[in-house]
């Protein structure tokens, strides 16, 4: 199993969203959030892959699924089929790929079946995405999509938050939070998507009603989250909450992305907040 | 309680900032907790006590980066004299026990604690000193202390919280931890400068002091000592009625051999009585959502009165246990629970054995035959020093055969 050191290192070293809001929390509930984290990260790497086609990834990303759907404890997780699964594709995925297994042990072993429910579903739906070349047509899909890969983060974060917080976040918020974050990313990376042959938009649709789609989730979330007292969730999604907005903006200014000196100061204020 | 939906904000909060309380926010920073010490006192502050430290002791402030501090500010020691009412007398090398230090260091309090208080805060423990917590309440989410910090009332939140508040039984009683007055030691000690005949070994006497019970000469310096007594209320001792524990300090100084050294001495300070709880075997070890460590667990050695071993030793493993309730991320009530039978594994029969010790061999009859014995049979003096010093199996040695061996004078 990782250390807290490590956790927190490899968290460091993939997020420059989430490192901050993580370590930040209390331990237990940090645990369990970078554990969910690193294992959505670590399918997100084979999703996102550059090289490996989708055939590949598909095999890759059910053998997650299946390998974590037949765990039945921490102590006694397989970590070996992790590795025999891996071991064509060694050279070519990422150390928090390759490291999943113990990711997956990281969080405490009360609430470690939600988080590889979460992982085995998102990887079996990144899987058919793959395989169907994330074909998006209709905002049906788009809907699917950003669910598939966001939403049901925000669900993962409610039952995390309900176990350890006792308290109760809606979830329709909480996936619409998932949705607007996802659509901003498409926005940023559209360039990037395009090029590698992938369009998340759909069929007809406009930047303007992208950004539109995108300020109504994002938007939902806010405004439920204004009701909420100041609590540690309110302050584990101000950082990636302002980080999308301001992403938003800058991108309807026609720039490219959020300045590196915007996400300081994002970053900076909430480090001294 | 305060109507938040904020998670406490500290993961454990630990109430005294001693040796256990310290260690504890040592180990626990270490592993990533956010961890509040709080203490009534600010540091450096004085603690009375006899200030010497076992191997075992040494071991854990060796782990915790602090052993090379401890030798500049304390002061070595390789050998043991002990002093029967007969004029018996042995002396006992430091026994070399596994990868043990095969030495003790004698360190005032003020020093001591203030390192192992620096280690904690370096680690990146918050201190919040001049605080008095007069109670803690279980919670849905955790625990709430209320108290007091500089006259100001106060309400902090924690997820979990250990309690390290030493001998002082306010805490464990108003959270109702603890029901009963425990039995305590008796104590006095004194600093002195300029004693004469000073060695690099500690004395224990057996001589004009009530029994069970013993004075004692710790050299902190080659001219200054930490004199001092400490004796049972209860047992033969009891027929020795003394007033309190300074008198007894007055009369085992009085006594020729402690005279004579202390013929040129001045005392640096007045004497300092003190009670001390030895009672782990059937002491209270949690409660509220806390975990009790070094005395407020009554985890002093009911031999020899030493405590600070037993503080850093059970503040580590209560930093474990905790790390692993965060592991398992339950924190049910058969956590706790698991933690007291971790301390009995730990701790009980040692406890239990040293307590029979002291009941069978410190009187007038047996501990003069016991040291005679021993300056003739190697084996029961490497027994005998391993029992002063606490080494868990010590208890090997108690074999009928030896006691016959003792009582027969062998």
């Amino acid at each position: 199993m990782a250390s807290y050191s490590e956790a927190m290192q490899m968290l460091e070293l993939t997020s420059r969203t989430f490192y901050l809001p993580i370590v930040k929390l209390p331990a237990g509930l940090r645990d369990a959030v970078a554990a969910g984290y690193l294992c959505l990260r670590a399918i997100d790497e084979i999703e996102d892959h550059a090289t490996l086609d989708g055939q590949v990834k598909a095999v890759l990303l059910h053998g997650i699924s299946r390998i974590l759907q037949a765990q039945t404890s921490v102590e006694r997780f397989a970590h070996a089929e992790f590795a025999q699964l891996f071991s064509e594709y060694r050279d070519e995925l990422p150390e928090v790929t390759l490291r999943i297994g113990e990711w997956a042990c990281y969080a405490p072993t009360f609430i470690a079946p939600r988080v590889w429910e979460a992982t085995a579903t998102m990887s079996d739906r990144m899987a058919q995405w793959a395989v169907d070349n994330w074909r998006v047509d209709n905002q049906s899909d788009l809907d699917r999509y950003t669910y598939g890969v966001a939403g049901a983060v925000g669900l993962l974060l409610c039952d995390i938050w309900a176990w350890f917080e006792k308290v109760q976040i809606h979830r329709t918020h909480a996936i619409q939070f998932g949705r607007g974050l996802q659509t901003v990313n498409i926005l940023r990376n559209r360039v990037d998507d395009l090029a590698r042959g992938v369009d998340y938009f759909p069929d007809g649709w406009s930047f303007e009603q992208m950004f539109t789609y995108a300020r109504e989730n994002l938007d939902g979330f806010s405004s439920y989250a204004k009701t909420l007292p100041l609590t540690t969730f309110m302050h584990f999604v101000e950082i990636p909450r302002s980080l999308a907005y301001a992403t938003l903006e800058a991108l309807e200014r026609g720039e490219e992305k959020l300045s590196r000196q915007a996400v300081l100061n994002i970053v900076g204020a909430f480090e001294q907040g | 309680m305060a109507a938040t939906l904020s998670s406490p904000k500290h993961d454990i909060a630990i109430i005294g900032a001693g040796p256990g309380g310290s260690s504890a926010a040592y180990f626990l920073t270490k592993q990533g907790y956010n961890v509040l010490l709080l203490d009534k006192a600010e540091f450096p502050r004085h603690k009375t006590c006899g200030d010497g430290l076992t191997p075992r002791a040494l071991d854990i402030l060796s782990e915790m980066g602090l052993l090379e501090d401890v030798h500049r500010e304390g002061f070595r020691i390789d050998g043991i004299h002990l002093f029967a009412p007969r004029q018996q007398h042995l002396h006992m090398p430091i026994p070399q026990k596994e990868n043990l230090p095969n030495y003790l260091v004698t360190i005032p309090r003020f020093k001591l604690d203030q390192l192992i208080f620096e280690r904690a805060i370096q680690a990146g423990a918050i201190f919040k000193g001049k605080t008095n917590i007069h109670n803690i309440e279980k919670t849905a989410r955790g625990i709430l202390i209320s108290g007091k910090h500089n006259q100001q009332n106060i309400e902090i939140e924690a997820r979990m919280g250990i309690i390290a508040t030493g001998a002082n039984l306010k805490l464990l009683k108003n959270t109702r931890i603890i029901k009963r007055q425990p039995t305590m030691i008796m104590a006095a000690r004194q600093y002195l400068d300029g004693v004469s005949g000073l060695s690099r070994n500690v004395a224990a006497y057996f001589d004009g002091i009530p029994l069970p019970g013993y004075g004692w000469v710790f050299p902190i310096s080659d001219t200054m000592a930490n004199i001092g007594v400490g004796y049972w209320p209860h047992g033969i001792a009891r027929h020795w009625k003394p007033k309190n524990a300074n008198q007894v300090f007055n009369d085992f100084i009085a006594q020729e051999t402690v005279r004579e050294m202390l013929k040129n001495a001045i005392a640096l300070e007045p004497v300092k009585g003190f009670p001390i709880r030895m009672d782990f075997p059937t002491a209270a070890t949690f409660g509220q959502g806390c975990l009790l460590v070094g005395e407020a667990a009554g985890l002093v050695n009911p031999l020899t009165g030493e405590g600070i071993d037993f503080a850093l030793e059970s503040g580590r493993l209560a930093a474990e246990h905790i790390q692993g309730m965060f592991r398992r991320g339950d924190f049910s009530s058969d956590d706790f629970v698991a933690y007291n039978a971790l301390l009995r594994r730990h701790f009980q029969r040692l406890f239990v054995m040293l307590a029979r010790i002291r009941k069978l061999y410190i009187n007038p009859l047996l501990i003069s035959r016991f040291i005679e014995s021993a300056q003739n049979i190697p084996d029961l003096q490497l027994m005998l020093a391993n029992i002063i010093l606490g080494h868990e199996d010590a208890a090997a040695g108690v074999a009928p055969k030896t006691i016959r061996q003792v009582l027969l004078g062998k």
